[in-house]
């Protein structure tokens, strides 16, 4: 078998972006990716496919006792291809927390802020603009100024989204048509392939179990459907939280690192509908542009930001069944839709079966409920103050964001990555994804992920 | 015919498809749009466990009575506020069941024979793809 010299799992917010910085400085290069390899013209064009085909679990995976359920991409670009490409660096108060947990020293704006610098100039931001907002958005302004809660527009990743000449965003939940979202496959994969790098991909192999041999890294795994065995000298996993924690614990390092698969984060998201006589169309244009501004969400923990789901999607968060779910249902346009994601502290642990399942058990503490219901309660009186005729809270909550597992840190007792992102005691096998991170951020984390990844690949380069 | 569930197991689908969405006057029932057909393309996605696990719990249901099925869809529905074992089994199927045929109709698959307007034209959901 050709060598490489790195072998890198998972292509998404961190693999991607190690992919195309270790090829481009001229090593050789193979990532192994789960999922398939969609492009734009070969995404799935209806949401029951998107869904299925492009995330873990054919839709959805969840928690041990079913209360919580993940959304987590699995093709080439990850995440990255199914999420909403929010763009937010970390801030102070997330590196300070992360410093005094860990004392590592990059922790801090100063550091960290020509990386983030050098991972914006290779993506297309934008930051949406009153003109962008749908109606949605509008609900969620209208609100929050009557209140007199300060907002913001958010930042995202996109290059021609079109909107204007009628595109919607929403529908990009199933991998963007356009190439405009700025995800791992557009900004860092296919520009490896148009600048001829040498970066290969094998999709569809999903790796089950690495055992370290010396010098080298034996990696096993299915690919296609058929096993497979290889050697590699230089490991990265970057499978993203559940991928690379089930890959260590199913590979037996739980023994040498007890705190594997503990301080598991997901950000919980809570959805809330206003129902109102007007036509809403929350699924209409840029879908997600407006939260709320200031460092009081910050200290209570929560943020709040216009979202919206698919039919399908909208239709599971409802509880009403029948003809009340199908009359529900039809008020889809005149439904305007905001989350509370908390910043939770409440840690959940991943663990395996022997067969190599994921096991999650993530529950709400105290501190998590008292965010979630304030942030709801908020909620409530944004659509209120909006002139809404219902508000409707989903019982049922998401992890979009997971993180931790494989925390950094300087002592193997309660860490699993050293500073340099090598499991503690080896010189070969790299841990580069939000698995490392000590505790929840309370801001989107994808651009931070990408940060963390152009800083490694600076430093193996 | 399908390769992922039985007979029976699609007997117990159709009749919690029309129990979860029967027909109204703007809508159709689910079996009336023939949407089950495609069930395969999106059971092949999932974990094989959870699909034969699925398919076994929902042949037997099929010797169940209708309004076993109308407690049970009261029992799944229900399950996020309470705890303890058998609710995280309620939680289970309410994911797996309603998971396949909400996709299925929400989203706008059909059968051959349907000939009304797709479900997400008909709830309002016009989304568009604009390629460029």
């Amino acid at each position: 078998m050709k060598q490489y010299d790195y072998v890198i799992v998972g292509s998404g917010a961190s693999g991607g972006v190690l992919a195309y910085m270790l090829a481009a400085s001229g090593k050789e290069v193979l990532v192994l990716e789960a999922g398939k390899f969609f492009r734009k013209d070969t995404f799935p064009d209806n949401e029951a496919d998107g869904t299925t085909q492009l995330y873990w679990g054919g839709g959805i995976e969840l928690s041990r006792d079913a209360k919580m359920a993940f959304l987590r991409g699995k093709c080439v670009g990850g995440g990255t291809v199914v999420n909403q490409a929010l763009q937010d660096r970390f801030d102070k108060f997330v590196f300070n927390d992360w410093f005094d947990k860990t004392g590592i020293d990059f922790f801090n704006l100063e550091t960290m802020n020509p990386y983030y610098e050098a991972v914006e100039n290779m993506l297309s931001l934008h930051k949406f603009t009153p003109e962008e907002k749908n109606g949605s958005a509008e609900v969620f302004t209208k609100g929050c100024e009557k209140l007199g809660i300060k907002y913001q527009y958010l930042r995202r990743g996109q290059s021609d989204c079109a909107t204007q000449e009628g595109n919607d965003c929403i529908t990009c939940l199933s991998g963007c048509h356009r190439d405009s979202k700025q995800s791992t496959l557009v900004s860092f994969i296919q520009r490896a392939e148009k600048e001829g790098l040498p970066l290969t991909i094998w999709d569809q192999f999903q790796v089950d179990k690495i055992k370290h041999e010396g010098k080298n890294v034996r990696i096993k795994g299915v690919h296609k459907n058929e096993m497979k065995e290889l050697i590699c000298q230089k490991l990265i996993l970057a499978a993203g939280t559940f991928g690379t924690n089930r890959i260590l614990l199913h590979s037996g390092f739980k023994k040498e690192f007890p705190a594997l698969g503990t301080n598991f984060f997901t950000h919980p998201q809570f959805m809330s509908f206003g129902l109102y006589d007007h036509k809403v169309n929350a699924h209409k244009g840029a879908w997600q542009t407006v939260t709320v501004k200031g460092n009081e969400y910050r200290e209570k923990g929560f943020k709040l930001e216009n979202v919206f789901a698919p039919g399908s999607s909208l239709a599971l968060l409802i509880t009403e069944t029948g003809r009340e779910l199908q009359e529900l249902i039809l008020k889809y346009p005149f439904m305007g839709c905001i989350e509370v994601a908390i910043r939770d502290e409440t840690p959940g642990e991943i663990s395996v079966d022997k067969k190599g399942k994921l096991i999650v058990r993530k529950d709400l503490g105290m501190i998590d409920v008292k965010r979630r219901d304030e942030g709801l309660k908020i909620v409530g009186d944004i659509f209120r103050a909006a002139n809404a005729k219902r508000v409707y809270n989903s019982p049922y909550y998401f992890g979009l964001h997971q993180l931790g597992g494989c925390s950094i840190g300087h002592n193997k007792s309660n860490s699993v990555v050293n500073p340099s992102y090598l499991l503690h005691g080896y010189d070969n096998i790299y841990v580069a994804d939000a698995s490392t991170f000590p505790s929840a951020p309370g801001i989107n984390p994808a651009l931070s992920i990408m940060t963390f990844a152009y800083k490694l690949a600076k430093e193996l380069t | 015919m399908s390769k992922y569930f039985s007979n029976r197991a699609l007997k117990s689908l159709n009749i919690f498809g029309n129990l979860l969405m029967p027909e109204t006057e703007h809508l159709p029932s689910f079996t009336q749009t023939g949407c089950l057909v495609h069930i395969d393309s999106l059971a092949e996605h999932a974990p094989e466990d959870d699909i034969s696990a699925l398919n076994i719990a929902l042949v037997l249901l099929s010797f169940m009575p209708l309004f076993f099925f109308k407690w049970l869809i009261k029992k799944m529905k229900r399950a996020q506020e309470t705890n303890g074992m058998m609710s995280t089994i309620y939680r289970q199927l309410n994911f797996g069941i309603t998971g396949l045929l909400y996709s299925l109709y929400y989203s706008g698959k059909s059968g051959e024979n349907y000939k009304g307007k797709p479900i997400p034209e008909l709830i309002g959901n016009d989304s568009v793809r604009k390629y460029d």
